[in-house]
């Protein structure tokens, strides 16, 4: 079953059990859709224990009847400077977090190295971590968008 | 500034050394490393502990303190000493030189690069003059004697009070280290100052060198002369002329280092003879090739 068929057999679950929320995790996937007013929110990123960079970017394989709730107040994370991203402090420990994670404004998400700089990057904002934008590994350029955080409600 | 050698602890006969060794521990004393201290930043503060997991960790918490600028921490021991990744860094217990040094910098982007250059900078220099022994920098931050690893820098980056940039640069150092006590395995062949030197060192001495050498040349990078950070990193560079495979960007390449950037990144000649520059800092050395000197 490709990802795609997965996303509406979910979604069909959702709607036949009056579902709100649903999220699995799979060998080299996670997905996550959750329904609100205006529809659904998909995430689907790569399991947190594979370091095989995923095959597609998420938004390639999203059905059409799937929204992606753009018009939702979201926050980013942005990488303070050029280098590689790393998802761990270590390779083959776990992300330092991964999608549906709460962080505050301590909490480290990711690090950053250059030339064997390296940088732990804080959230710096209170929220749900709801897409990570690069894989482990990629390189990043200053100001490059990382995470995209659902703000918690104050 | 005493003598860097201890003439007094001959290396050639390991067995009668190491038993003298470990009776009369040299220790690292704060107050004998200030003592003559020659710095305008570097060892404003300088403590040392007997044992830690790693000098990185009580300095990233003394970053969000009101700590002194230049303030350094030595360890005679760490239980979990950093490298990146799966590098861990071991030096048996008053062998080494391992630090970490604080600096409150806001360094343009652009030059963040230069900063690891400009500790291995030091760290070579310091080595060379005062022991005379041709350390060399394998880029860009590995501290090779005749192709054997002596010693490393790695930073760390940390947002102190009112967000202010704080450097953690962790260095580490085989100083005393035998043959024996060597770790095994390693990426890299290693070996030690005392090793190559076949004297052992005056720690104290040696720390107080490197401190002053490092203060030296982080003035020279904070006044931004960027030019005699990358000719002198070049003179020391033995990545310089080797054929090598990195990966940048998740792409390999082969090729042929012809120089060093302005900004430390690597430029070489690729089989094509397409000539390219990899910006350091997405670029990793993935292997040397195999006809040149292994290292």
């Amino acid at each position: 079953m490709d990802i795609i068929d997965k996303v509406k057999q979910l979604i069909s679950i959702m709607n036949e059990n009056d579902l709100s929320e649903i999220e699995i995790h799979e060998d080299v996937a996670k997905i996550r859709i959750k329904k609100s007013e205006i529809g659904y929110t998909p995430t689907i990123s790569p399991s947190a224990v594979s370091s095989i960079p995923h095959p597609s970017k998420p938004q390639q394989v999203l059905p059409p009847q799937v929204l992606v709730k753009e018009t939702e107040n979201l926050a980013e994370i942005v990488s303070p400077m050029v280098g590689t991203f790393y998802r761990a402090n270590a390779p083959g420990a776990d992300p330092c977090v991964n999608v549906g994670d709460i962080v505050n404004e301590e909490t480290v998400v990711c690090i950053i190295e250059a030339m064997k700089i390296m940088n732990e990057v804080k959230a710096e904002t209170t929220g749900e971590i709801v897409d990570i934008y690069v894989n482990d590994g990629e390189a990043v350029e200053f100001g490059q968008s990382l995470f995209r955080v659902r703000p918690s409600q104050k | 500034m005493g003598s860097i050698i201890s003439t007094k602890n001959k290396i050639n006969n390991y067995s009668q050394h190491l038993k003298k060794f470990i009776n009369v521990p040299e220790r690292l004393i704060s107050e004998e490393i200030t003592k003559d201290l020659k710095t305008k930043v570097v060892g404003n503060t300088i403590v040392t502990y007997e044992s830690t997991t790693s000098t990185m960790d009580i300095a990233k918490k003394l970053a969000h303190t009101g700590f002194k600028n230049g303030t350094v921490i030595f360890a005679e021991e760490q239980t979990h000493g950093k490298g990146r990744s799966d590098h861990l860094w071991y030096c048996p217990k008053h062998k080494g030189l391992l630090f970490t040094l604080l600096l409150k910098h806001n360094m343009h982007p652009d030059h963040l690069c230069l900063l690891t250059g400009t500790i291995a900078v030091s760290i070579t220099e310091t080595i060379r003059e005062t022991l005379h022994l041709p350390a060399e920098i394998k880029w860009p931050n590995d501290i090779l004697i005749d192709g054997k690893k002596a010693g490393g820098v790695l930073v760390e980056l940390e947002k102190g009070l009112k967000k202010q940039t704080i450097f953690l640069i962790g260095i580490g150092i085989n100083v005393n280290v035998v043959e024996n006590e060597l770790p095994k395995q390693t990426r890299l062949p290693a070996t030690s100052l005392a090793i190559e030197n076949k004297e052992f060192i005056d720690r104290i001495s040696l720390a107080r060198a490197l401190l002053q050498n490092v203060d030296k040349w982080y003035t020279i990078l904070r006044d931004e002369h960027f030019r005699y950070i990358t000719e002198r990193w070049k003179e020391f560079c033995i990545t310089i002329g080797k054929k090598l495979t990195i990966t940048d960007c998740g792409k390999e390449y082969t090729g042929k280092v012809i120089d060093i950037s302005n900004n430390g990144g690597l430029m070489l000649r690729l089989d094509s003879g397409q000539i390219k520059i990899f910006r350091g800092e997405h670029t990793t050395v993935k292997s040397i090739s195999s006809n040149n000197r292994s290292y």
